[in-house]
């Protein structure tokens, strides 16, 4: 038995690590008007946020077609794959999971998905610690369960310089309400029920972060953190390194998000994940 | 020395002396607006110590019993009417004369010693951290003579020693309070306690009221409390006898004001007027009778209050933490509304909502719990009394400013556990400032700075810290002060800002501190053409 797992270019897993841990990623096509860039191959996110400024139409993003699904699952089995765990963007923000689930029609090889409902680090995350489960040989029933499992137990927080490219995009969900406020907000957001939602409320960046760091606090301890940035490696370090304070031992890593993401957070957006520690009684 | 007098008060007796003592602090009641050291447009220590007594007598009317009833049910009315800082201390004299009086039928001399210095104690009690040259220390003074009138202590004797007493205690008040020498005036809150203890002392001795010092519409606008551009529907009733409705009509006429309307009989006449400045109308009504059943409202805030409520939602779906913002201007209000609020109640420097006009708007708010943000220094004694009224119902986050208002509304949640969802808006105060930009209102001198009426003045944290050239200069000298390593900059336009302000501000601000991100927009407040947050 050989188990594979695949994602999406939204999990904004660093690209040596993914290969590293033989995990697949599907990408997602970024659109500058009529010219259109697979995420993460043909453009990667400093380019993205170079060109973003100057573009004369907002980006958009779509996503990986039902065929490009159906070519990586056939290329994965005849490599030797058995069976294949595809951990995917939550559906309320994107097709992916839709056209993933109708790539998979018909094959010989057996595919279950996952819906992770959170996107970014946070899905890269738990596709990371599912690749281990499924190491240690756990089964790929079990290892979908064990995937669900750790998505439940995933938060994300995002804090974005302005609502407008959530807005524009449609991703805006439960936060919509925050924008175009007379006083400028800037929120903590994050993933409820598979959607963008706001958690707290602040004036400034470093005030969100504080915030959203407070938030993730009451989580520890932690199995895994994540820290993701735009264009601002010294913002994400600085998230890690309070996260570190909350749990010295934890293991972080630092990832870029993505043109796909970044697409519809903007420029300026700083994030981080993690994920709760199972409690001691299950 | 001893007067002839009576030997006890009755009920009827105190209400009467008490009733007397009022008119002696209404006539009296520009003057002390007019001693407010702070050189702004702030708290009108005479206005309210005049209708938190009011309120407190207005309860007392149909009271027929013992001196202690009578005492208990003004004490409660004087807690719930108390407005401003100074009305709020003097609820509480009347809160501990009360106490100290109990059931007692009739208050005698000795009576009237322990309760006047029980009402000092309640004073003293009710503030966190006591300053001496303010009205505590008159009350305090003033009870001290009062129980030092041994052997033939008839109240005559009390009262006299008391409120002579108070009237040489308001003149050592300024080698007590630095700022108060230095602006050349004497305590108004205390000037306030000694002209109550004057007025109580003339009653006692049977003596008519003097002949006081007849205030002009000069003389009330030399306490330069401006108002400009700022709309007020003042409503009243005026109760005497043999009113005479024409006169009283042309009276208030040649004062100003829109919509005058006055009606009634010949004992009871009910005026309405919308005028910028309800002092002189107050005053003209005062002059033709007892005043009763003041309303003062700002006619922006209405307008807010009915805009507001053309959503009715049902009572059972709403969350359960409401959040009441004291606050002055549609731009501001609105904001607040948006971060939540479920109450705007107007106030601000100019005019302190009551501890019971708060607490009837957190009450009408719904919710199993309000959280109350004052947004001013002069408020958060009253949403204290408000709380102190209804634990249950009240939490006062003691915000100072707007801007500090706004760091707390920012962390409000409606759902969740009170006193985390306190806990987290308390914590979201720190670290923003604020600087109001205003012109001050009279000559004077504050912590070392010589000031003219008319000069453009920066406040810091409630703090007066620069006079200027010109507003702008003021903002950016507050600005100086506190800009550290802020990242943002709000500033909230008053209605009288200059019209050029936005973009002048967002240059000005941008050409010192190209680090911090500048956000303009309208508040909408009256007196402050410039308040600025900085975080």
């Amino acid at each position: 038995m050989s188990i594979r797992i695949v994602t999406d270019s939204t999990a904004d897993l660093p690209a040596g690590l993914a290969a590293e841990r033989r995990i697949t990623v599907v990408p997602l096509t970024v659109m500058f008007g009529d010219n259109s860039f697979l995420d993460g191959v043909d453009i990667d996110t400093a380019e993205f946020f170079h060109r973003l400024p100057d573009e004369p139409q907002p980006p958009t993003t779509s996503q990986p077609s039902p065929a490009a699904f159906r070519e990586i699952y056939e290329r994965l089995a005849a490599e030797g794959a058995t069976e294949i765990l595809s951990i995917h963007v939550s559906e309320k923000v994107s097709g992916t999971l839709n056209s993933a689930r109708q790539g998979a029609e018909g094959l010989d090889v057996r595919v279950v998905h996952v819906d992770s409902q959170v996107t970014s680090m946070a899905l890269g995350l738990g596709v990371l610690a599912a690749a281990d489960a499924i190491d240690d040989g756990t089964s790929l029933d079990e290892a979908k369960v064990l995937a669900e499992d750790l998505f439940a137990r995933t938060h994300i927080f995002i804090i974005v310089e302005t609502l407008e490219y959530l807005r524009r995009g449609g991703r805006i969900g439960r936060a919509g309400h925050l924008f175009g406020s007379l006083l400028k907000i800037t929120p903590v957001l994050t993933f409820e029920d598979g959607e963008v939602a706001p958690l707290a409320k602040a004036r400034t960046q470093s005030k969100a972060i504080a915030a959203g760091l407070k938030l993730a606090e009451a989580q520890a301890p932690f199995q895994l953190a994540a820290a993701m940035h735009t264009n601002s490696p010294d913002g994400a370090d600085a998230i890690a390194a309070r996260l570190r304070e909350i749990q010295p031992d934890v293991s972080i890593i630092t990832s870029t998000l993505g043109p796909a993401v970044g697409t519809h957070c903007g420029p300026g957006t700083l994030a981080f994940a993690v994920i709760s520690s199972p409690s001691p009684d299950g | 020395m001893t007067t002839a007098g009576p030997g006890s008060l009755t009920a009827s007796a105190l209400h009467e002396i008490l009733r007397t003592a009022e008119r002696w602090l209404e006539l009296h009641r520009e003057p002390i607006n007019a001693i407010n050291v702070y050189p702004v447009p702030d708290g009108d220590t005479g206005t309210n110590m005049v209708l938190t007594l009011r309120a407190a007598l207005d309860a007392g009317d149909n009271v027929d019993g013992a001196a202690g009833t009578y005492m208990q049910a003004i004490a409660r009315a004087a807690l719930l009417g108390a407005r401003g800082n100074s009305g709020v201390i003097l609820s509480q004299i009347v809160r501990g004369v009360s106490d100290a009086v109990g059931d007692a039928d009739v208050i005698d001399g000795p009576l009237l010693q322990t309760a006047l210095t029980a009402g000092a104690q309640a004073a003293y009690g009710a503030v966190t951290e006591p300053v001496e040259g303010t009205m505590l220390t008159v009350i305090r003074e003033a009870a001290e003579a009062a129980a030092s009138v041994a052997g033939d202590s008839n109240l005559v004797n009390i009262i006299s020693a008391a409120a002579s007493e108070a009237e040489a205690s308001v003149e050592r008040t300024p080698s007590l309070l630095p700022t108060l020498a230095e602006a050349g005036v004497v305590d108004s809150g205390g000037l306030g306690v000694a002209v109550l203890l004057a007025g109580i002392s003339y009653a006692v001795r049977g003596e008519s009221l003097p002949e006081p010092k007849q205030y002009t519409a000069a003389d009330v606008d030399m306490t330069g409390v401006e108002h400009e551009g700022h709309g007020y529907c003042a409503e009243f009733v005026v109760v005497g006898a043999q009113l005479d409705r024409g006169a009283l009509h042309a009276a208030l006429d040649a004062v100003g004001g829109e919509s005058l309307l006055v009606v009634g009989y010949d004992d009871a006449l009910h005026v309405h007027v919308h005028v910028d400045d309800p002092g002189p109308t107050l005053s003209v009504g005062a002059a033709a009778g007892s005043l009763q059943s003041v309303k003062i409202d700002d006619m922006q805030s209405q307008h807010d209050q009915w805009s507001s409520a053309e959503q009715p939602q049902d009572a059972a779906d709403l969350p359960s933490i409401g959040l009441l913002a004291v606050t002055q201007g549609d731009g501001i209000a609105a904001a607040f509304r948006e971060l939540g609020a479920t109450a705007i109640v107007d106030g601000g420097p100019t005019s302190n909502p009551s501890a019971g006009e708060l607490l009837a708007a957190a009450r009408q708010a719904g919710r199993d719990h309000v959280i109350v943000l004052p947004n001013d220094a002069n408020v958060i004694m009253a949403a204290e009394q408000a709380a102190a009224e209804a634990p249950d119902l009240i939490t006062v986050i003691p915000t100072r400013s707007v801007a500090g208002g706004f760091g707390a509304a920012f962390a409000y949640e409606p759902e969740g556990e009170r006193d985390a969802v306190a806990a987290a808006m308390s914590d979201a105060i720190e670290g923003v400032s604020c600087v109001e930009v205003t012109h001050s209102v009279r000559d004077t001198s504050v912590n070392g700075i010589q000031i003219a009426r008319g000069d453009p003045i920066a406040i810091v944290e409630g703090t007066l810290v620069a006079r200027a050239e010109s507003l702008e200069e003021a903002l950016m000298d507050g600005l100086s002060r506190v800009a550290g390593d802020a990242e943002l900059a709000t500033v909230y336009l008053g209605s009288d800002a200059p019209a050029d302000a936005r973009d002048r501000v967002a240059m000005l601000i941008s050409e010192t501190y190209d680090e911090i991100e500048i956000e303009i927009v309208h508040g909408g407040q009256p007196h402050y053409p410039y308040i600025l947050g900085v975080e």
